[in-house]
This record gives C-alpha cells, structure tokens and sequence, in this order.
C-alpha cells in the first residue's frame, strides 16, 4: 500500500512548503540530515478509508527558523508557542496534501506538536497498535527534517 | 481601503497571510475558529473578504460558509478558503456552499495576489499595475 | 545575495545574449540571486565566478541549465487578467464569427513558458465557444527553452502553479488530480501542440495566425532583436488577425503596419489596412487608441547595448 504515496511525493509536497512559504533559497533537500540536539514534533491523524497518521520532525533550531520567517519576527523575539504554531502548520500542510492524495473519504484531525529528545521513546505521541509506511529524511540548511507515515491497523478492510 | 478578515487556527498561518495582504494595501483582521469569525463579522464593518481555512476547532472552515451565506446582509462580501483539502470532491463542496475561490495551501504571495484579482478585489499596491502609467 | 564581480556579470551578460538575444540589465542583479542557485548547487559551488569557470570551459547541458534559469519566467494561468477577458468578450466572438465558414482558428503562444496561457485559451474556448469544438483548431506554443516545452506537453502542474491564477471552477472542471499533481483534461491536451523555438533566430516555415501573443518577451530583447521578432510576427498575422504584447510593450517606433486598438482595458494590434486613417475598421474601439504606453517598450532595460 505504500506505493499510494511514494517517498517522491511525500519529499514534493514537504519541498513546496519551504518554496512557498520560505523565500530566499532555504531549501529542503533530500538526505539526512545530522541528528538534531533538540527535537520538535507535529503531527496529524488521517481517519477514514485510510487511518494513521503523518508526523513531521525536525531539530529546534529549524523549527524556529520557520517560525521566524512565517511570523516575520527575528528568532530572538520567537515565544515557544509560536515555534510550536509554526510546525503545528508545517504538518497540518504536508498531512492535509497527503491526505488529499488517498482514498476518499478521509478527514483529517487538528495537529498536535511535542517538543521531544531525540529518542522516539521520549516523545507523548502514542504509537501503539501503528506501522511505519513511509519514512522520509530531509534537510534545510544542514538541520534534519523527517516525514513519517504512520498506518493504523484500523478498521478490518474487505 | 479594501478589508480582509483571515479565519485559521494557526496564528503563524495567519501571520503569513497578513503579511502579504498588508503589503497589497489591505486592512487585515483576524479570527482563530469559524464562531470567532461569525462574532467578529457581525460586531462589522463588512469585510470585503473573508479568507478561510477548513480545520479548525470549535467550527470548521465548511460551516462557516454555510453559516455566512445564510445571511444576506453578507452577501457582497467574498469568500476564499484557503486550505490543504486538494480534492475535486472538496472544492466542490466549498464552492456549492459559497465559498467564490480556492487557495490551496501551501502558496506563494503571487497566487494570494491572482486570486484577489479574480474575486475583483484589485490590490492597490501591486508591483505592476495593469494600465501602466496615466500619461497621456 | 549572490556576491559577483562586475567582470562575471558582464560575462553572463554576453554569454546570455548570444544565445538568446536576451539583454540581462545591470538591473537584474536580482536575477542571479533567484535563479542561480540551483544551478550553482549543480556544479557544486556557491560562487557565481565558479559557475563562469565551469561555463568558459564549456559544457553543453550547463549551458543550457544556466540560458533556462535566467530566461524561463514565472507564469500563471489567464495571466494579468485583463487580456483574457477582452479575449472572452470581444476578440475571440469576433474570431469565431469571421471564421464560422472557413472553420478554422488558429493560435499561437510565442513565449509559451510550461503552457499555462494556451492551455487558459484552449479552456476558454472550450467554457465560452463550444461551436469551435468541431472545427480545425490550431492551438500553437513555442518556447525557448526546451525544458519548460517538454512540462507543457505534460499538461502537469503541481499545486503551487495550480494556485497560479486558475478560477477554481475551471479547476475542478479541466484538471484531475494525479498523486500531488494536477492534469489537464486530454481532451484539451489533444488540441493542443507545442515545440522548441528560439523567436531570434530564422524560423521554419509556419502558417498565419488568427491570434498571436507574445507577451512579455521583447522587454528581454534589445532594440535590433525586437524589431526583427516583431516584423516576422506581424507578417504571421492573418488580414483580420490580432496580436497581443506585454502591458508594457508596443510596436510603436519599432516597426510599422500595426495600428493598436483596445478592449475591457487590454490592448491589441492589427494589421493596417488602406482604409483605416479614414475610416477606421469595423473593429470594437477605435484605433487611435494607443495612448498611455510607454514609448519604446521596457525603456531601460536595453542598457548593455553600449557594449563591444
């Protein structure tokens, strides 16, 4: 099932956010970036003839690069909710043209963003009862961004 | 002065759309879920258009349209949602519950601009004016 | 911002300029600082003087890469609004009535970028002259460079060019979704043919147009070039044919045959007939309506002529 939404369109669809909303070459590229220090993580549920969920993670530091330039503000001004805003934002863009490329019917939930540690372990986000589909790793000015596709086992289908 | 109301739940969304209304010359305000925007269009004036994103709590972008176009004393004023729903089945439904234009998100400040022109929202500050100078 | 020297932007200037008679201004340092990057990302490099030593060595498909970043331009659909309504309501009826016997349109987008305005007439025509749908149709687009010619073909757009202009309605209309991406309905797909073609240098044979637009190219051109591209189009125009420039461009002072005439705030051209000073045509305005252009279109964009 994971041919639905290949890695090239996740990578697309994450591309054309930084191209749309983040002028001047901050580009997202693909590749891994290093392991990020500290970590910020967003994600949105997908419910209906497809269930799981996209997560979108990538180090602080980027994450309020976009949220200085989403709110115009220089990163020193930045509150940490609006980082948490700012990312809430990224995946609820990437998650919704996901979205919109599965199955109907599909909705998709409000985001939900945890600023976490780099080990998976320690983030709030529940993962139980899910599988990976599709792991996505990027980058924008040397700091990782990765895109997970989290797949439900859901409702028994057919 | 032309009048935008912008209705997201992600106040740095709707930091991004102020920034480039403003720029055209437009008077922004904002509302942060459907029922904010519904109190802040009847406490008026009318804007001339209210730009509106699809998930949000509280109530969403679809109800909002239905609920605006049930009343007629909003009629003049334009529509756009702008949202990640990409869907034909989508857009139709915005569309048949009044909603006049469809952004889809993400999006540059060009398409912002191409799409007030098209709801003949002409923004006073375009970089290039489509009459040129007034010399005659 | 791009640091480069003067010496590395007067070589792209001429480098430029050979091969597509595009004058890059001292204006257009902007230019560089928009356009280059993925290109320098390709020979690995954040330098523009780098890139130079790369092109002065000389390599083919870089030097392609480098003509296409500089010279490719942002498009949208219906662009600048007011030429595709007076398109609607004035000039394609008047077309379309001509032409109900001969049951012919022909159409040609000179400058027609990754196909968004001869795909935005090839709907029109479909929403608004259903009649048409049965004649011989002749939807034309041309394109230097080559790469932006094989995406028009496509007919495939992402969702930031989608945004780009294109009423919702149409949308839903003239386009499905495939993955991320949307695609133009075949059967406008089908109408439609687009090839290579560099407007400076000889043409091959080519029919005449009922309709010409070459919008927004000759402000790159300098003042040699643009006569000669705008006497060749002129001669590809049918007796009733129209043509259509850039807001800011005109044939005045660059060649002559052409008399402008305008509708719902757009201006076009057409071919001076023996009666017109008299007379005047039959035509929606008047002739005399070349007002508020600009003299010689893009003044100021010529400014590397002084050269060599």
């Amino acid at each position: 099932m994971t041919d639905l939404v290949s890695i090239e369109t996740i990578t697309e669809i994450a591309q054309s956010f930084w191209e749309a909303f983040l002028p001047d070459g901050a580009e997202l590229q693909p590749g891994s970036g290093p392991l990020a220090a500290e970590e910020i993580r967003g994600r949105v549920d997908i419910d209906g003839s497809w269930t799981g969920s996209v997560e979108l993670s990538c180090s602080l530091a980027l994450a309020r690069r976009v949220a200085s330039a989403m709110f115009c503000v220089e990163e020193e001004a930045l509150d940490p909710i609006d980082v948490r805003d700012a990312v809430g934002e990224i995946v609820n863009v990437v998650g919704g043209n996901i979205k919109s490329i599965l199955p109907p019917p599909t909705s998709l939930s409000i985001p939900v963003v945890d600023e976490a540690g780099p080990d998976p372990g320690a983030t709030g986000i529940e993962r139980t009862g899910t599988q990976l589909e599709s792991e996505v790793h990027l980058s924008s000015g040397g700091e990782p961004v990765v895109v997970r596709l989290w797949r439900s086992a859901g409702p028994a289908v057919g | 002065m032309t009048h935008a109301l912008v209705v997201d739940d992600s106040r740095a969304m709707r930091s991004l759309l102020r920034q480039v209304l403003e720029r055209l010359g437009l008077e922004v305000s904002e509302a942060g879920d459907g029922r904010a925007a519904i109190a802040a269009i009847s406490a008026g004036p009318l804007p001339d258009v209210t730009l509106v994103d699809w998930h949000m709590p509280v109530m969403d972008g679809l109800e909002l349209v239905t609920e605006i176009r049930r009343h007629k004393e909003w009629r003049r004023m334009a529509i756009m949602m702008v949202t990640t729903e990409a869907e034909h089945e989508s857009m139709v439904r915005a569309l048949l519950a009044g909603a006049n234009e469809y952004l889809i998100k993400p999006f540059t400040p060009d398409a912002v601009i191409e799409k007030l022109c098209i709801l003949g929202l002409e923004p006073g500050a375009r970089q290039t004016t489509a009459n040129g100078g007034s010399a005659a | 911002m791009i640091a480069t020297t003067d010496a590395d932007f007067r070589f792209l200037q001429q480098f430029l300029y050979e091969r597509s008679a595009i004058v890059l201004g001292e204006d257009k340092h902007y230019l560089l600082d928009s356009r280059l990057p993925p290109v320098l990302r390709r020979v690995g490099s954040e330098s523009v003087s780098d890139l130079v030593r790369a092109l002065r060595r000389g390599d083919p498909s870089l030097e392609t890469a480098v003509v296409d970043a500089l010279t490719t331009n942002e498009t949208s659909w219906f662009r600048d609004g007011a030429p595709f309504e007076a398109l609607r309501r004035h000039v394609l009826p008047e077309l379309v009535a001509e032409n109900s016997l001969r049951r012919c349109l022909s159409i040609w987008s000179a400058a027609a970028s990754t196909g968004q305005e001869l795909y935005s007439i090839a709907m029109l025509l479909d929403a608004e002259f259903p009649e048409v749908a049965s004649w011989r149709l002749d939807l034309h687009g041309t394109d230097l460079s080559t790469e932006v010619i094989e995406r028009a073909r496509t007919g495939r757009f992402s969702a930031l060019e989608i945004n780009r202009g294109l009423p919702a309605p149409f949308l839903v209309r003239y386009f499905r979704r495939e993955g991320a991406h949307y695609v133009i309905a075949d059967s406008l797909r089908s109408r439609v043919r687009f090839e290579q073609l560099n407007l400076v240098k000889p043409w091959p044979p080519r029919q005449d147009y009922d309709l010409i637009l070459l919008r927004n190219v000759l402000i790159y051109f300098d003042e040699p070039a643009r006569r000669r591209v705008l006497a060749a189009v002129r001669d590809h125009l049918r007796p009733n044919g129209y043509l259509v420039l850039g807001t800011a461009e005109t044939p005045r002072g660059l060649v002559g045959g052409l008399v402008a005439v305008s509708a719902a705030g757009a201006t076009f051209f057409r071919l001076e007939q023996a009666g017109d000073a008299a007379s005047g045509r039959p035509a929606f305005a008047q002739a005399g309506a070349e007002r508020a252009m600009p003299a010689g279109s893009g003044a100021g964009e010529a400014s590397g002529k002084e050269e060599g």
